[in-house]
């Protein structure tokens, strides 16, 4: 063939395609924007009886509307789509009569069964609606998803046990983080873990010792911000003898959060003898959170640590015991050791006497 | 019968207000923005205001600054329902002159009982 | 003798289709895949796992590096558009890069600046000299005043010195980001922390767009063809190349008007090189070879979402100058990267990305120029074929028109960004004239940044103005 045959085939076939695209996609456009307008039509019809319904089902007297939503069948759009709209948005007994109506529909059922669906888009999209809908019994299909082979779905799964909570999905969590071939990422698992709550305590004492760093730096951040106070003897333990500087930052972190004088000592002598840059840092800025005078001492000692960043969290954390600590920096600030930089700064950004929490949003 | 100004760029979260108000014997007005917002309680003069605080065109803590500079508003309890969920977020709500601040993801059952408690202080 | 020359002029403009038939083959290669994953993206919804970044109290603050020269007028507005952003823990660092108007005065007066102590962390040698440092008193801001160095890429180094956060944020001040830009670019680095070292977002062009108090009102097509034509290319280039380099971890350039990095690791290959006109695509350059040198496991990735809009050129004087530096810029990274081409040690990047850039992108214009002329002159010389030539206007700049229609196509069908039918069809018009005469001209430009880049490499600084961050401010 010669090049003028393979040019002619070759523009031919080009015209083609762009006219062909061009007449495709408006075609498309078309009929996209004539559903999206039977969608807003039924959707107009929908939400007045859906908010009717979460308006006045508590006076009893809401029967039909409730059976009118139930029986709904979707053609343009779905009622569950209204509904996921909602469902984040609410808490309490308005939004546990929504889960209802979902229920009472088959939708809960059919997110279960869809999370075994060979297609990703599907799984992802029930992975949502469980969690969304925060349905116990969607928790065993939903943890399995943590093995999916697609990382949207797992992370996806992840969040989705978040919202559904309750003990076995922590335990799911962090069991599943605790394995040489965890294709979770953290990050995701301390947020749900969080939103889980109180619930999830006994597995996230179990995790505190488990194997993994991951899994025993995560549990010690959990349960600092949750405010378990049983774990405090555990997380002293942790930052006295773990091997890992991110398990110890963690217990920190966390004593600090948890605020009890009895964890002062351990906090003291690590203060004293840590060798790490960070675990330091976190131990000072805990010593701030408990504002025991007592440890003043301690922190002015590091208040000549060659690291800035020790240095500062130790001056931020003395002018957290008031007028004692205060005076104790501004003796510092005048000198022109180590340490003096940290204090001059800390004094200038808190000249004003702020509350103790205020400062700490530093 | 009270008169309530909701402010929410929520759509949802408006139209729920919008008619759980109503149907508890309320007139609402709802509005999507900050300065729509606030132009309607200038106009109504409501009893009540719920106010988001994240919002387009002005902040919900800014309608709230503004309603206060106002002496014929200043009083006007003023319910925060926001997202924003951090100790300081709150504090920050009541400096501006809020008077009850909710958390999102709320119990609009319970954001009822708020209301009710408001209006029936400041009768 | 006659012959020969029929035959040389034939036989080159058969190079010259080839070229462009495998550049365009190979686009659009990367194109159908590009459309492929966006359009799943888009079908699973990210606002939970945004909404927990949101929420979470560990997630990893960013640090914004704002570069300031004689701003005095916007760097306030600039600064609060970042404010404003929806992110849980964040700072500005901004460097003062010795303004002679009254840029610090400014913010030391809108933020409540006050001196501080904080050192640099002493890894970046800059070349500006540091004259102070201040903090805003809620810690939200930390200012730096250093003395000018001509150098946008110096003030970045400095910021960075003096950030404090894992993540480091450059973005141009004059960009408009949505509200959920951070969270979007920083899910990555959250959903994969052992591997991610870098995240860029998709650009459009935000002229045309009604905008109040920094918030996009509407997307609307531009009134110019300058900038409608610039429209189409930002999606070709941006929703469907990128997204198709990124598919494949062979992202070269991400862009300076919104990024996102880890700063260990830019602190680790020394910062940005201030020399450099287009110091994004050093940066990334740097980091492949770095981590490929060292044979880490690692991700550059883009995020499709469109986040952030900035004001492209009006008129063509302008829009000339960029591009030449563009053009003058590449052939700089190329240059100094030229380790790594064709070198298997790099993998893809060496053997796939660089050879591209270099072959499809940094010498297209000289391909285009030359087969521009060989057509005319084998007209004017009555040598031509004409069916060729014709065919040649086809199968190479159709196959161009074909391309900028399906990144159209994909980004109506995914992002719906423009909704009218009016904007639709003036888009697909500046496909068009993109073809016709745009794209000639385009070429022409990219070949005068190539030549100066080539007598200019190696020469000193001061030769090329700095057109600076002023160019990205350009409107007539």
């Amino acid at each position: 063939m010669s090049t003028a045959q393979v040019l002619v085939i070759v523009a031919i076939t080009n015209m083609a395609l762009i006219i062909g695209l061009a007449v495709a996609t408006a075609l498309v456009k078309v009929r996209r924007e004539r559903k999206a307008k039977a969608r807003t039509l039924e959707l107009g019809m929908l939400r007045p009886i859906l908010l009717s319904y979460l308006a006045t089902w508590e006076e009893g007297n809401a029967r039909d509307l409730g059976e009118t939503l139930i029986k709904h069948r979707s053609r343009a759009t779905s009622f569950e789509e209204v509904v996921a709209g909602l469902l984040p948005k609410l808490r309490g007994a308005d939004r546990s009569v929504l889960v209802d109506i979902l229920r009472r529909r088959g939708t809960v059922t059919k997110a279960c069964a869809d999370t075994k669906s060979w297609r990703t888009v599907r799984r992802y999209q029930a992975v949502e609606l469980l969690g969304s809908a925060g349905v116990l019994e969607g928790t065993p299909f939903v943890a399995k998803l943590l093995d999916d082979s697609n990382a949207d779905v797992r992370l996806a799964a992840v969040r989705a046990l978040g919202r559904i909570g309750g003990l076995e999905a922590a335990t799911a969590l962090l069991e599943h983080l605790d394995r040489d071939d965890a294709k979770i990422p953290p990050h995701p698992v301390t947020m749900a873990l969080l939103r889980i709550g109180t619930d999830g305590t006994e597995p996230l004492l179990i995790g505190l010792t488990a194997d993994r760093v991951n899994v025993r730096t995560i549990a010690a951040e959990v349960l600092g911000v949750l405010g378990i106070f049983s774990a405090a003897p555990y997380l002293e333990n942790r930052l006295s003898s773990d091997l890992h500087a991110s398990v110890r930052v963690g217990a920190a972190h966390a004593l600090g959060r948890l605020g009890m004088p009895s964890s002062i000592p351990v906090l003291q002598q690590s203060v004293a003898r840590e060798q790490d840059v960070e675990v330091l840092t976190a131990s000072c800025t805990a010593l701030g959170r408990i504002a025991d005078p007592s440890t003043i001492p301690t922190l002015q000692g590091a208040l000549g640590h060659q690291s800035p960043t020790v240095r500062l969290a130790a001056a931020l954390a003395m002018i957290l015991m008031g007028n004692v600590g205060m005076t104790r920096l501004r003796l510092v600030a005048q000198q022109d050791a180590l340490g003096g930089d940290a204090a001059r700064e800390i004094l200038a950004r808190y000249t004003i006497s702020v509350g103790a929490e205020s400062a700490l949003k530093a | 019968m009270s008169t309530i100004v909701v402010v929410d760029d929520d759509a949802d979260i408006l139209g729920l207000l919008e008619y759980k108000l109503t149907a508890a014997g309320h007139q609402v007005t709802a509005e999507a923005d900050g300065e729509a917002g606030l132009a309607a309680i200038h106009e109504v003069k409501p009893d009540l205001v719920v106010l988001d605080w994240m919002m387009p065109r002005m902040t919900g803590i800014e309608v709230c600054l503004e309603l206060r500079k106002d002496p014929e508003l200043a009083d006007v309890p003023v319910l925060f329902l926001t997202a924003k969920a951090q100790e300081s977020d709150v504090q920050r709500g009541f400096a501006a002159g809020g008077n009850d601040y909710v958390v999102k993801p709320f119990s609009p059952r319970e954001l009822s009982a708020r209301i009710d408690a408001l209006l029936a202080r400041t009768r | 003798m006659h012959d020969f020359l029929v035959d040389f002029v034939n036989g080159f403009n058969s190079v010259v289709i080839i070229y462009f038939l495998i550049l365009n083959s190979f686009y659009l290669g990367l194109v159908l895949i590009a459309a492929w994953t966006t359009r799943r993206t888009t079908r699973m919804p990210a606002e939970t796992a945004l909404e927990d970044l949101f929420a979470n109290p560990l997630t990893p603050g960013v640090s914004v590096l704002v570069p300031a020269y004689n701003e005095e007028k916007s760097i306030v507005s600039s600064v609060h558009a970042v404010l404003a952003l929806r992110y849980p823990l964040m700072e500005i660092v901004i460097a003062e890069d010795g303004s002679t108007d009254n840029t610090f005065e400014v913010l030391r007066k809108e933020f409540d600046l006050i001196p501080s102590n904080r050192i640099p962390a002493g890894v970046i040698n800059t070349v500006g000299a540091v004259n102070s440092v201040h903090v805003a008193r809620d810690g939200r801001l930390v200012v730096i005043r250093k003395d000018n160095a001509r150098r946008r890429g110096d003030a970045l180094n400095v910021a960075l010195e003096y950030a404090r956060h894992p993540l480091v944020c450059m973005i141009d001040a004059d960009s408009v980001l949505e509200r959920d830009a951070l969270l979007h670019v920083v899910r990555p680095f959250v959903d994969d922390p052992d591997r991610v070292a870098a995240s860029g977002g998709a650009i459009r062009p935000i002229n045309g767009c009604p905008t109040d108090r920094g918030v996009i009102m509407d997307k609307r097509a531009p009134k110019g063809w300058a900038p409608r034509i610039q429209v189409v290319e930002y999606l070709r280039s941006f929703l469907l190349g990128r997204v198709g380099w990124s598919s494949f971890n062979s992202l070269m350039i991400i862009s300076g008007a919104f990024g996102l990095f880890r700063r260990d690791l830019v602190q680790e290959i020394g910062g940005l090189t201030p020399e450099s006109l287009a110091e994004d695509a050093d940066l990334v350059n740097g980091l492949h070879q770095r981590m490929r040198e060292e044979k880490r496991d690692y991700r550059i990735v883009f995020v499709p979402h469109p986040v952030c809009w900035t004001e492209v050129p009006e008129n063509l004087k302008i829009l000339s100058r960029q591009r030449r530096r563009w053009s003058h810029g590449l052939l700089q990274v190329l240059w100094r990267f030229r380790r790594m081409m064709a070198n298997p040690r790099y993998g893809r990047v060496g053997m796939l990305v660089l050879p591209y850039y270099l072959i499809f992108e940094l010498l297209s214009p000289v391909v285009e120029i030359l087969g521009l002329i060989a057509v005319v002159a084998g007209f004017a010389l009555g040598m031509l074929n004409t069916t060729a030539a014709v065919l040649y206007l086809l199968a190479a700049l159709g196959y161009g028109v074909l391309l900028s229609i399906v990144a159209i196509v994909v980004d109506d069908m995914t992002y719906k960004t423009y909704r009218r039918w009016s904007d639709l069809a003036v888009l697909v018009m500046a496909a068009f004239v993109e073809n016709l005469g745009f794209r000639q001209l385009h070429a022409f430009w990219r070949l005068r940044g190539l030549w100066s880049g080539l007598r200019g490499s190696n020469a000193a600084w001061g030769e090329m103005p700095r057109v600076g961050f002023t160019a990205a401010k350009a409107t007539a």
